[in-house]
């Protein structure tokens, strides 16, 4: 009996691992082992036409000195920083808006949400390159205030502006989750709280934004994570320049690695991205523990 | 979480992991065998032949090329083609990634800033003989060889000069800039035409961050390369200073545009374009991109060499070349079709001058009387270029990445952000690095 029981697990065992093996199959070799062979590469010099030469930890050394590598990590950190706060902002203002009971509300919706299909896209870098340009639109507007044209996306004051209004703008799917958690707030909690003689204001503060922290957790993380990866904009609208003041990481990673040729110093850089985003999410996980309020917990700590 | 991270974190760094991988997993040892009994197949003309080409161009140089495809396969119909084409943005990149993972086309349209590089791995296959090169310039063809073979096959003969708005000129009344031009005739001309100019126009842009218009200058002064062809930092401090500073005067002055404007000028887009808009007169040009902007900006290109001090600035140069993969199956058959390419009248009309002046001096001799506007323009400024002119230096091996750094300080000199001499020596520190 015991022997039929273990040939039944091992059976179930083979099931299991037949059933996710599309899954498993993709993870092990577009995902374990691409990851291995740059972890390889990292410690080689590498220019994708010849074979990897051992060098230790030299490309690590060589980044460590790299003036490049310490200003795409300041381009870089001031982007997360700021467009991801702005683009969290923007996008719970509009799921507020859309979380109204008027009529239409779901061809608004629509309407809001369009953009967002084609929001990550180069089409939408490229038409963002004509907006900020020279004779762009942006500048047929300041003109009416009598501005001077200026070419937003060619100086190093605005350029990373410019990027940063693009990443705001793609606000489309944090909004949707946004507007998924206000549907979950539940309508007495704001019954009772105008019973009380809470404003608006306040219910937004004592209600909506504890109610909504799971979520506001979640888009960011999802934020921080992909703003470190940001590469189509940089890549499209500015090219990195001007003086470099949009060279994000992943653009430099890229020139390294493709048109510098230096496979083994980009794959180095691949892994320092991983550590600083691995860190930075680390960091946001611990600080949850003093904002996230999830409902089935006993006791608040909004 | 971390999962999703590592999916995308290393996306850009995938495909080229995963291609060595299938390469190292015995894909690349299988394709050699065939090698050998390809080629001999393939001489006697019959099997038929797939060639893969690339090259990067302007849609004129596009069109004509496809044209010259189809026209090869009417004559040869066992040799089709599988093209792959684009701008000059990102074609080395392409062709790079396509080289590591052994998946290079049989032919490729060549830099000769890239060929040092590409010849010392071995990529490139010998093409001394198979190719008919009797009425190329030998100096030109020189400049394909490696260690005596020929690797690459020049496919035009062109120039380095300036091309300016000839009909603005006119309506100035400022007489066209003369033979043998010199660089204060330049200056003084732009302070002149400045003044007579609307707010958003200028003579010509900010010569600052302008590597190629800088070793112009140093080689008019007679002090070489400013990187020489061996690989040593050249830049010859009093030269540079006097050049920065000269351009740094007509900045204050409202001369050149501010750097933001100039770094919105994108040669040849026709919205962006600075000269093509009529916001600047004068503009450092390729000779076989002129017959481009006079399609553009018809019957008011005029073509002068660069200005001159003591020698001549500017140089001639082959404008781009034809090489063979050397993991190509059909080296022969390729060889052929690079023959046909260069050497064959009915081609050579098709192609015009989309590659420059035609390689072939017989072949320039018939299309001579044929050629119109755009192409006697050029034959214009390789003419007064030829006649005094510098010997052209495609760059130092390994010096590719100097580019970023010198570009990078030249422009936080435009923008303001450090002086002349603080950017010679942090210019001279930069190349330490590359210096063998």
């Amino acid at each position: 009996m015991g022997d039929s029981m273990n040939r039944k697990l091992r059976s179930n065992a083979l099931a299991g691992f037949l059933f996710i093996s599309p899954w498993l199959i993709g993870f092990l070799f577009l995902n374990l082992w691409p990851m291995l062979m740059s972890f390889y590469y990292s410690l080689t010099d590498f220019s994708l036409l010849s074979p990897p030469k051992w060098i230790g930890f030299q490309n690590f050394m060589s980044i460590a000195e790299d003036r490049y590598f310490y200003n795409s990590l300041r381009v870089t950190f001031v982007f997360v920083l700021i467009s991801v706060p702005l683009r969290l902002l923007f996008a719970l203002m509009v799921a507020m808006l859309l979380n109204r009971d008027i009529r239409g509300i779901s061809f608004y919706r629509t309407i809001i949400y369009l953009p967002s299909l084609i929001g990550g896209s180069v089409a939408v870098a490229v038409l963002w390159r004509n907006i900020f340009g020279i004779n762009g639109f942006i500048n047929h507007l300041a003109s009416f205030f009598g501005m001077h044209a200026k070419n937003w996306i060619g100086s190093p004051e605005t350029a990373l502006g410019t990027l940063i209004t693009l990443s705001v703008w793609q606000f489309g799917s944090a909004m949707i989750i946004f507007l998924a958690g206000l549907k979950q707030v539940p309508k007495d909690l704001y019954e009772a709280a105008s019973v009380d003689g809470a404003s608006k204001f306040r219910q937004f503060i004592a209600v909506t934004l504890p109610m909504l922290s799971p979520v506001i957790f979640f888009n960011l993380i999802m934020g921080v994570i992909g703003s470190f990866q940001s590469f189509t904009s940089a890549f499209v609208v500015t090219k990195g320049g001007p003086l470099n003041s949009t060279e994000m990481y992943a653009l430099y990673l890229y020139q390294k690695g493709f048109s510098a040729l230096h496979m083994g110093y980009a794959s180095a850089l691949a892994w320092i991205l991983l550590v600083i985003v691995a860190v930075a999410t680390a960091l946001n996980f611990t600080a949850s523990k003093y904002w996230v309020y999830y409902e089935n917990e006993a006791g608040g700590r909004g | 979480m971390k999962k999703k991270f590592l999916r995308l974190g290393i996306t850009l760094l995938l495909l080229t992991s995963f291609s060595t991988a299938c390469s190292s997993l015995g894909v690349k040892d299988e394709a050699k065998p065939k090698t050998n009994t390809a080629d001999t197949s393939a001489s006697n003309g019959n099997e038929s032949v797939k060639l893969r080409i690339m090259w990067w161009g302007s849609q004129a140089r596009h069109d004509a090329t496809l044209k010259m495809l189809d026209l090869y396969t009417k004559k040869h119909p066992n040799v089709t083609f599988e093209p792959e084409y684009s701008g000059f943005d990102g074609y080395l990149d392409k062709l790079s990634t396509e080289a590591a993972s052994k998946n290079a086309p049989d032919i490729i349209q060549m830099d000769a800033a890239w060929l040092a590089d590409w010849n010392a791995r071995g990529q490139l296959s010998d093409l001394s003989t198979g190719i008919n090169i009797n009425d190329v310039d030998p100096k030109l063809l020189e400049t394909g060889e490696y260690n005596g073979k020929l690797t690459a096959v020049p496919l035009g003969g062109n120039a380095w000069g300036m091309i300016y708005d000839k009909s603005a000129l006119e309506k100035l009344g400022i007489a066209p800039p003369k033979d043998g031009w010199t660089w204060e005739d330049y200056f003084s001309m732009g302070e002149k035409i400045k003044s007579m100019l609307g707010k958003d126009q200028y003579p010509f842009k900010d010569g600052t961050a302008d590597s190629t218009l800088y070793a112009n200058y140093q080689l008019s002064k007679g002090k070489g390369w400013p990187i020489t062809q061996e690989g040593k930092f050249n830049y010859d401090k009093a030269t540079w200073l006097e050049y920065a500073n000269t351009f740094a005067d007509l900045r204050k002055k409202g001369i050149v545009p501010p750097p933001d404007v100039q770094l919105a000028d994108i040669d040849l887009d026709p919205t962006q374009d600075m000269l093509i808009k009529g916001q600047l007169i004068f503009k450092g040009m390729h000779a076989a991109q002129v017959s481009a902007y006079e399609s553009l900006k018809p019957n008011s290109i005029g073509v002068a060499a660069i200005p001159k001090a003591e020698q001549p600035g500017g140089w001639l140069k082959a404008t781009f070349y034809f090489s063979v993969n050397q993991d190509s199956k059909y080296k022969e058959e390729a060889k052929k079709f690079i023959d046909w390419f260069i050497n064959d009248p009915e081609a050579t009309e098709i192609d015009g001058t989309t590659r420059g002046i035609p390689i072939s001096n017989n072949i320039v001799s018939v299309m001579k009387p044929k050629f119109n506007q755009g192409d006697q323009l050029t034959v214009e400024m390789i003419d007064m270029t030829a006649k005094s002119s510098q010997a052209f230096n495609p760059g130092a091996p390994g010096w590719a990445d100097f580019g970023k750094e010198e570009s990078d300080i030249k422009q936080q000199l435009m923008f303001g952000k450090i002086t002349p001499e603080q950017a010679y020596d942090e210019l001279a520190k930069a190349a330490k690095k590359y210096e063998k």
